[in-house]
């Protein structure tokens, strides 16, 4: 400083240049006289600077030189933890560095030399030498009258601060200030350290104003995150409390474990984090990658099945048909009827349903109409009786049909005959069963009835029987005209002719149940009429009850034209 | 060659806890001084007893402990402890009292906990809570200092008294039962206030007219000077001292303002008793204290209120040991609450 003061300040001109500030301060500590001296002087010949710089004398109170405890010390602020003074409005730097920006923007030069003070009673020659940056320490101690035999450590940086060097052979650098190199006699060996008593001297030196005891304490115990708490991040590690320590405990060097041992923490916790956000990501990957293969197979499938259904399907079906056609000629011995009787089961079955829903509803129907009519009763109890039938019916047919299913174990024809002519011979005693029924029913609900009405009911109601079984039969033939007619060249005449039997039995039953059913729904029709005013409900079923018996009755009338 | 590697910094204050304790030790001279001349041999072979004991006891733990003996007996600590533990108790108790105080203190109170720096009480304290408790009518015989009795014990007396060998002078034994052993002016105060006698007239009984209450004045005056010392070599810090004496000095002086005639003075209170020998070497103990300054202060003011308390309202004459364990009690919750403000963090 007291040689190149020019230097300095012009460095420190082009610095303000580049960041305008409003005051410049060169701070000096107070034992180095002679460079306040001559940077006041040199000051006072540069009238740029004149206005808003000056030079200020500081304590010599260690760690002063600490940028943070600079700023302390001539502004009174302070730099919030984990901030930079730059947050403050205030920059701070070196005179060396001042004078290396004169020395490369004034005259070219780069940063190729430094200063470095040379002391330490083991070097006859103490002092500050221009070193350029790259010589091996050896050769500058050796420069210096280094006395090897009266050191075991050499030290780069102050005395408490600064790192100790293992060996000699390392490079000046640009960060290199001092190299010291202390006579053994010099330092004393650090004494073993003891208990700490709390006694809180390093608290009372601590320049960050930390508690070292307890960080000790925390950091000593590996409780990291209690160490943290007192603020173990805004250590500086000026060394100040081990300095103190009483119980000459290595403070900082625990400090220091304990920051290397929070930053690995913090680093696997971070690397740690990266591998899981990795592992996710491929997880994901994988998992869309799976989607694509699925969605590109599932494509692959329809386009097969599109080509398939162009050319391939079609062959496939046309074999699985005649394969179909196949079996069925060779099964149909058993399977036909066997096929027959259930369609047969499920017809009459359906016609039972139908029945009975009827019965339902003109049951329904019947309270409301109660009184009315004998006619609208009888009604009733021919539907309730059909109803009944019906089901009886679809069971015999059921039961006997079942049997003849477990004997057509021998494929004959003649099965089909004989389930015919029980169907047939079912039906009619059914027909009777129910002629007697509807006989009862109307005569116990109905006394007053005269005969000749009760006989015409009876019969209505066994004609209606009659043709439902015809019915039945018909429709199994209707629905299943297929398994019929691949069946039938295989039928004898006697079937055929049973079948045309039927038929005509048939025709001469719909004819009956024709007149009937017009019997009936005329009736029906005037009960309605009658029963109009009283209720519209109940007229309603009654006309959707002749309405359906009309249907029937067309369908029967139909069906018998057809025959 | 080989360096020798090592972490900064290079260099460290020299200051040794060893040094310390040897410096508490030393400055407490002083008022040990004055306590010799006004109560007798008593408190020599006490305080001896006391730090012999200390050092055997302190040998037998580390001992077992495995640990270091000469590094841990050269810091010091034990012969503090029994330095404190022996000006503490009557000089002319018997000798078994003051071994079994000081064993406790170091055994019990100290090294199972984990030796210096780790003990939760203060072990002198603890030891002459123990023994108050254990062995009151020893514990509160003070002897009537020399300057009025008619018969000052010599050394040999003394040391006949207190390991109850031989038979000494006739008179001085007689003495002994009832004419030498007497209260203390903090004793003869509680018991005339409870008597119904007003402060003033206390006061104007022999004991502390006629040298006794002077005595203890010169006592706390030479342990005061001593605690001056250590400020100034800067072995303690003066956070707890004043603390300790503004406490009780505050609390007085509000008392003695609302009722002279049932209070004495702060000047009695801060000169009589073991304020001063507590308020610089006892709660300045720093393993048992608070450690930030603000802290400190609380910690002090703490001892000195309750001390106040206890003289006055509690069944004892004086109130140190129990004020001191229960501030230490409070420390470490000082120290959770009172943290100082770290750099950068506004
Ligand atoms: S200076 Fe050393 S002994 Fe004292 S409190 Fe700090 S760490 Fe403990
Ligand atoms: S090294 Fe010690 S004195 Fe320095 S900042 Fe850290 S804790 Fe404070």
């Amino acid at each position: 400083m007291r040689d190149n003061a020019e230097g300095i300040l012009d460095g420190i001109e082009i610095i303000k240049r580049l960041v305008k500030p409003q005051r410049i301060v060169i701070a000096i500590e107070d034992n180095k006289p002679e460079a306040v001296a001559a940077m006041r002087q040199a000051l006072s010949r540069y009238s740029v600077l004149a206005g808003n710089t000056r030079v200020t004398v500081i304590p010599t109170k260690y760690p002063s030189g600490g940028e943070k405890q600079l700023i302390q010390i001539i502004t009174g602020k302070e730099v919030p933890t984990g901030a930079i003074p730059a947050s403050q409005g205030i920059l701070v730097q070196n005179v060396g560095t001042a004078f290396a920006i004169a020395d490369a923007v004034q005259a070219s030069i780069p940063l190729i030399e430094r200063v470095v003070t040379v002391t330490g009673n083991a070097v006859s020659k103490p002092g500050n030498y221009w070193v350029p940056i790259g010589t091996p320490v050896s050769h500058l101690l050796q420069q210096c009258g280094f006395d090897i035999n009266n050191s075991n450590q050499v030290i780069v940086g102050g005395p408490m601060m600064g790192y100790t060097l293992p060996l000699l052979d390392v490079p000046v650098l640009k960060g290199t200030n001092c190299i010291l190199a202390p006579a053994i006699s010099e330092f004393a060996e650090p004494a073993e350290a003891r208990a700490c008593i709390r006694c809180g001297e390093c608290a009372q030196v601590c320049p960050a104003q930390l508690l070292p005891q307890q960080l000790y304490w925390h950091s000593k115990a590996e409780e990291y995150d209690k160490a943290q708490a007192y603020n173990l991040r805004d250590c500086i590690e000026c060394g100040c409390c081990s300095y103190v320590c009483p119980s000459e405990i290595p403070l900082v060097e625990h400090y220091r474990i304990a920051k290397s041992a929070i930053r690995n923490q913090e680093l696997e916790k971070h690397q740690a984090e990266k591998a899981k956000q990795h592992f996710e990501a491929k997880q994901k990957r994988l998992e869309d990658e799976k989607r694509h293969r699925e969605e590109r197979a599932k494509q692959a499938a329809a386009q097969r099945k599109v080509s398939m259904n162009a050319g391939d399907k079609d062959a496939i079906a046309e074999a699985m048909a005649r394969i179909q056609a196949k079996k069925a000629a060779a099964q149909a011995g058993t399977a036909e009827p066997n096929a027959a009787v259930q369609d047969t089961n499920k017809s009459s079955q359906v016609a039972a349903a139908i029945a009975r829903a009827k019965a339902k509803k003109a049951a329904s129907a019947e309270p409301s109409a109660a009184g009315s009519s004998k006619n609208d009763q009888v009604a009733a109890a021919i539907a309730r009786a059909k109803a009944k039938k019906a089901a009886a019916a679809q069971q015999h047919d059921l039961n006997s049909d079942n049997s003849v299913t477990a004997e057509s174990a021998d494929l004959d024809p003649k099965k089909a005959q004989i389930a015919a002519a029980v169907a047939r011979a079912k039906a009619k005693k059914a027909a009777a069963q129910a002629s007697a029924t509807v006989t009862d029913a109307s005569a116990t609900k109905a006394p007053e009835t005269t005969d000749s009405s009760d006989d015409k009911k009876a019969k209505i109601a066994a004609a209606v029987a009659k043709a439902k079984a015809k019915k039945a039969m018909q429709a199994q033939s209707l629905e299943d005209p297929a398994p019929v007619e691949a069946a039938s060249p295989e039928l004898d005449e006697a079937a055929t002719k049973q079948a045309k039997i039927a038929a005509a039995v048939a025709k001469a039953k719909a004819k009956k149940l024709a007149q009937a059913d017009i019997q009936v729904s005329q009736v029906t029709v005037q009960t309605t009429e009658a029963n109009t005013g009283e209720d519209p409900e109940a007229a309603k079923k009654a006309k959707i009850a002749a309405a359906v018996a009309k249907a029937k009755a067309k369908k029967a009338a139909k069906l018998q034209d057809k025959e | 060659m080989a360096f020798k590697v090592a972490t900064s910094p290079h260099v460290t204050h020299n200051n040794q806890t060893s040094k310390v304790m040897l410096t508490v030790l030393l400055c407490a001279i002083p008022g040990f001084l004055a306590q010799c001349y006004f109560f007798g041999w008593g408190t020599l072979i006490q305080v001896l007893l006391a730090m012999i004991t200390a050092i055997l006891c302190e040998a037998f733990v580390v001992k077992l402990r495995k640990r270091d003996i000469k590094a841990t007996l050269s810091d010091n600590s034990a012969l503090l402890t029994g330095l404190l533990l022996g000006v503490s108790i009557p000089p002319l108790a018997p000798w078994w009292v003051i071994i079994i105080g000081t064993a406790f203190a170091i055994i019990m109170v100290k090294q199972l906990y984990g030796g210096l720096g780790n003990n939760i009480f203060n072990p002198a304290m603890a030891a002459y809570v123990l023994l108050l408790i254990a062995f009151p009518v020893q514990m509160t015989s003070w002897v009537v200092p020399n300057a009025i009795a008619q018969h000052p014990a010599d050394l040999l007396a003394s040391l006949q008294t207190v390991f109850s060998f031989g038979h000494p002078d006739v008179d001085w034994y007689r003495l002994g039962i009832d004419g030498s052993s007497m209260a203390t002016p903090l004793d003869t105060l509680k018991i005339d206030l409870s008597m119904g006698l007003t402060t003033s007239e206390s006061l104007t009984k022999a004991v502390f007219s006629s040298g006794v209450g002077v005595g203890w004045v010169w006592v706390n005056l030479g342990y005061l000077i001593g605690g001056l010392i250590m400020l100034k070599l800067r072995t303690i810090r003066w956070h707890i001292p004043v603390g300790v004496i503004a406490g009780l000095g505050i609390a007085a002086t509000a008392g003695y303002l609302i009722s002279p005639d049932t209070h004495a003075s702060p000047i009695f209170h801060l000169f009589s008793g073991a304020t001063m020998l507590a308020a610089f070497f006892i709660a300045t103990d720093p393993v048992t204290a608070a450690t930030s300054n603000r802290g400190r202060i609380l910690f002090g003011v703490i001892i000195g209120v309750l001390v106040y308390l206890i003289r006055n309202f509690g069944g004892y004459p004086d109130a140190f040991a129990f004020a001191v364990l229960l501030a230490n009690l409070c420390a470490p919750l000082i120290d959770y609450y009172i943290k100082p403000r770290a750099y950068g963090h506004r």
